[in-house]
């Protein structure tokens, strides 16, 4: 998940909408239907370019490119083991996956452990690794309640950072490096100095990309980004449908930021949209550092290249490998669920304890809480 | 897997972790997985329960069925090592739904995420007893999760070399591939439980026969032998090999292990041979009563005849004509006697070995109860003749059996071949009375059947439930197949595709004594003769140590 409140789509995610009509009028749907028809209409070019800035001349084919090094892919995931309202466990694992061309190299996993969430104490595990990994000394403090709800997902997102940061270091000169997520994009509801913390994590990961001469991409679908007056309209989505029609039947990208639609450039990068394959289902947001933007459409190249597995077709299949090698299986939370309540019964709690402060939570904040 | 030993883990209360300085310097422990070390999920078990194990390997590995496997449980407790024979190998992946069917874009990249899954069915385990000795027995329980499996090599096979007997046969096999220092032999106490030998025409029946005769030869050579084999070889096979093969003449080393009683004047030349000769004084009604569709009047008439004649003298009195009255007046029509006499005179002309003077028959059954291999070879005489000869041997011998295991004066037990069993075990009409009932209490008397057949499906199924030894090579015949799983003393069902593909000379053997059904490679004829006359002192054979599976009573 990427790190600043967007939630990318996840290749291999199945999506369960679930509709309750009798509980809602006829007419409010009828209406949302209209909106969402709206959403999805044709985009028309000229409306297009006016409010975004986009034209057709800026799609650039995107030409597969061959190349001997590595690609790194990273990716994590964080599952609730147990909830109780003011301290969660959670089960959290990142990590990285490693290719040569089509060929799955290894699995490094970075964090693999339980994390306790607790409002009071959590600065001192974040303070941990930011000094230990990135040398970094100022405390990372969390200032609203929604932030301090997001504990878990802050850490998840800091294991992440730190996986990138072993791939970077571990990379050579012209590999790649693939996140799944964003560098860009900070908004609201984080407070400057959150951003302002995670900030100098990326600056020193792209210090180091630099430092190993590799190049760092973040992949991500993001559903936040949009343009339009009136109803907005997803970006990424009107990009996809105009660029496949500007450069049928080949990969493509497109410059999103100096456009009107991407004006501000908050960090030391630029965003993109590309698409690898011309039968990929998405199209994908692509944030690069400054020094990866330098030469995008190569790197570009070379990852449309190693984006046609069968498994993924269009998709970077590094991080679709990262996604299953590092997803935490239900089983496992299960099986950590299971053991901690055993421990808490060593502890002296009884099964009607345990089980009331479980279900308790669980029912008001479902049980698949992620 | 998170750890859970981890000690913030101990206090999830919201007490003050650890302080930093506590913690000494940062170090970050990853762990990586590679297709190279043990973090690969390849031959380890991950499944299912007592009766069946899986694991997978590379799609690229070439396993067989048939392979045995042999599975280290790592758990400190036992040291065990559990082996398991592979019953099937099937495609599979960590994907679901039809993603093999919609291949797009080069191909699949992640080879290591499609795989076989091989299916094994336990044969039980190996466990170190107190003294280090080592056991093998069924087992009770399945292997910890995980447990990396292995192609079995010899010396997980070793327990097998004790539980073997003394008639070697082959070596074991496992999968296509030969196991040299484990030899695969029968034992003799498990002969009078009856044996079968199955297969398709060409897979190695007579290849096996010569093969086991010779090891019956060498035993009865040093003296070792504990039972008689008598072979009666209709196609004159055995004697000094056909088409290229030999013969058992030719195990010079082993020659006085053997006699041999043939009707072929060219066979008589070597002066182990001698004239086959049956006394007409030794023939009995019920002998020439299996020959012939009788009519139930004839019948009668047949049985009747030990009234009316002196039993040694029947044969000739009937075909007089003051025979023919006598029975005639025991009201028998007149048709019915001439035709008994038309084909007992044409049964004194085709064989000619019937005489009035000698007879090889005491010489035969005192052979036996030597524990010599008798072969009476017989090329030049039709099929009926050839069941006469194997009905009226098979009496003599169960009655010479019977009276002598009454009086307690028995030798050796004995094992009569029958070849194309399924001609006198067929039940029902058409089989012979006599050769079921030694299939049934011979073994009270010491006398076993050894049946070949290359189609056990026309054998009758109980008769069949009475092997005990069952070699089986590669059998076409589903229905065949089916027959043998349905009568053997071991479950055969999981090797039903094994079987199917048995090549030449290649078996399964199911016996008494050893634990699980053996796979085998039969030896050459031809070879195991060269090895037998070049070998020196003849090996003992081994005190069966172990009672496993020890024969019913
Ligand atoms: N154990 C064996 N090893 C190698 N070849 C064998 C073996 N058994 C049989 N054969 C080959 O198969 C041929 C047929 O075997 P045979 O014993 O005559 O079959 P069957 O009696 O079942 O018809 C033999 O001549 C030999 O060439
Ligand atoms: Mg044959």
């Amino acid at each position: 998940m990427g790190p600043f409140g967007t939630v990318p789509l996840k290749i291999g995610i199945y999506l369960h909408l679930l509709f309750h009509f009798e509980m809602i009028e006829r007419e409010k749907v009828a209406e949302a239907a209209r909106a969402i028809k709206e959403y999805f209409s044709p985009v028309d070019p000229g409306e297009f370019e006016v409010e975004t800035g986009i034209g057709a001349g800026d799609f650039r084919e995107i030409v597969p490119q061959d190349f001997d090094g590595q690609i790194f892919a990273i990716d994590g995931s964080n599952v609730v083991v147990f909830d109780l309202g003011n301290i969660s466990l959670n089960q959290i694992k990142a990590g990285y996956v490693v290719y040569r061309g089509t060929e799955w190299q290894r699995t490094v996993i970075t964090y693999d452990d339980l994390f306790t969430a607790d409002r009071e104490n959590y600065r001192q595990q974040f303070n941990r690794y930011r000094k230990g990994i990135f040398g970094l000394e100022e405390s990372f403090e969390l200032k609203s309640e929604e932030e301090l709800d997001r504990i878990s997902t802050f850490f998840r997102d800091l294991q992440e950072h730190v996986a990138l940061y072993e791939a970077a270091k571990e990379a050579k000169e012209g590999d790649v490096v693939l996140y799944d997520g964003g560098f860009s994009l900070w908004r609201e509801p984080y407070y400057r100095e959150v951003l302002k913390r995670i900030r100098e994590v990326l600056n020193r990961i792209f210090e180091r990309a630099e430092e190993s001469g590799a190049d760092l991409l973040a992949v991500s679908k993001s559903s936040k980004l949009s343009w339009g007056r009136g109803i907005s309209r997803p970006l990424i989505g009107s990009a996809d449908r105009f660029g496949s029609e500007t450069v049928p039947d080949k990969p493509w990208c497109v410059r999103l930021s100096g456009k009107k639609v991407m004006p501000e450039e908050p960090w030391h990068g630029k965003t993109y949209v590309a698409k690898f394959h011309p039968l990929a289902t998405h199209a994908f947001r692509i944030d690069a550092p400054d020094c990866t933007a330098e030469h995008i459409d190569e790197v570009l190249g070379r990852v449309a290249m190693y984006a046609r597995s069968s498994e993924s077709l269009g998709y970077p299949h590094a991080l679709f490998r990262a996604h299953q090698d590092l997803k935490i299986p239900v089983q496992e939370r299960n099986f950590n669920r299971l053991t901690l309540f055993e421990g808490l019964r060593v502890e002296g709690l009884t099964e009607q304890e345990i089980r009331g402060a479980l279900d308790y939570h669980e029912i008001l904040d479902g049980l698949r809480r992620r | 897997m998170a750890d859970l030993s981890d000690e913030r883990w101990k206090r999830p209360t919201g007490e003050e972790t650890r302080s930093e300085e506590e913690e000494g310097p940062f170090e970050l422990k990853p762990k990586t997985i590679n297709n190279e070390d043990n973090s690969n999920p390849y031959n380890k078990i991950i499944s299912k329960d007592v009766r069946e194990y899986h694991f997978i390997v590379p799609s690229d590995e070439w396993v067989e069925l048939g392979e045995i496997v042999s599975i280290h449980d790592r758990r400190e407790e036992r040291d065990t090592t559990f082996l398991a024979r592979i019953t099937d190998i099937r495609h599979d992946s960590n994907y679901d739904g039809n993603w093999d069917t919609i291949v797009r874009g080069d191909g699949f990249y992640d080879t290591d995420h499609i795989f076989n899954r091989v299916v094994a069915e336990p044969l039980g385990c190996i466990m170190k007893e107190d003294g280090g000795r080592e056991r093998f027995r069924k087992s009770r329980t399945i292997p910890a999760k995980f447990s990396p499996v292995t192609k079995a090599e010899k010396d997980e096979f070793q327990f097998l070399v004790e539980v073997m007997g003394g008639i070697e046969v082959g070596r074991l096999r496992n999968g296509s591939r030969d196991v040299k220092e484990i030899p695969v032999a029968l034992h003799s106490d498990a002969m009078d439980h009856h044996m079968g030998v199955f297969a398709t025409t060409g897979m190695g029946k007579s290849n096996f026969m010569k093969v086991f005769a010779a090891s019956c030869m060498k035993r009865a050579s040093s003296n070792e032998s504990k039972f008689g084999l008598l072979i009666i070889d209709p196609h004159g096979e055995y004697i000094l090999g056909k088409k290229g093969t030999k013969g058992l003449l030719q195990l010079d080393r082993h020659r006085d292990g053997i006699v041999c009683y043939s009707t072929d004047p060219k066979h008589l030349k070597d002066p182990l041979v001698s004239n086959l000769t049956v006394k007409r004084s030794e023939i009995l009604p019920q002998d020439i009563e299996v020959l012939y569709d009788w009519t139930p009047a004839q019948r009668e008439a047949l049985e009747a005849v030990s009234r009316v004649f002196y039993e040694e003298a029947w044969l000739e009195d009937i075909i007089t004509p003051e025979g023919a009255a006598k029975m005639v007046a025991e009201g028998f029509h007149e048709k019915t006697i001439g035709r008994i006499s038309r084909t007992i005179k044409t049964i004194l002309d085709k064989n000619r070995y019937i005489s009035d003077l000698t007879s090889s028959v005491p010489g035969i059954i005192n052979n036996l109860l030597e524990g010599k291999v008798v072969l009476v070879d017989i090329p030049t005489l039709g099929e009926r003749s050839e069941l006469f000869l194997l009905s009226l041997l098979s009496r003599t011998i169960l009655d010479r059996y019977k009276r002598e295991s009454a009086e307690g004066t028995r030798g050796k037990s004995c094992l009569i071949t029958v070849e194309e069993a399924q001609r006198v075990l067929g039940g029902g009409e058409g089989s012979l009375a006599r050769f079921e009932s030694i299939a049934r209490e011979g073994r009270k008397f010491g006398v076993g059947l050894c049946a070949v057949t290359q189609q056990p499906k026309l054998i009758d199924k109980q008769l069949l439930s009475q092997f005990n030894t069952l070699v089986i090579l590669g059998l076409a015949d589903r229905n065949d197949r089916t027959r043998l799983e349905e009568s053997a003393k071991q479950d055969l069902s999981s090797l039903d595709v094994e079987i199917q593909t048995l090549e030449k000379g290649e078996a399964i053997i199911s016996t008494l004594n050893i634990p699980f059904p053996v796979p085998a490679r039969i030896h050459l004829y031809e070879r195991y003769l060269e090895d037998l006359n070049r070998s020196k002192a003849p090996v003992k054979e081994k005190r069966q140590s172990r009672g496993f599976n020890p024969p019913p009573d």
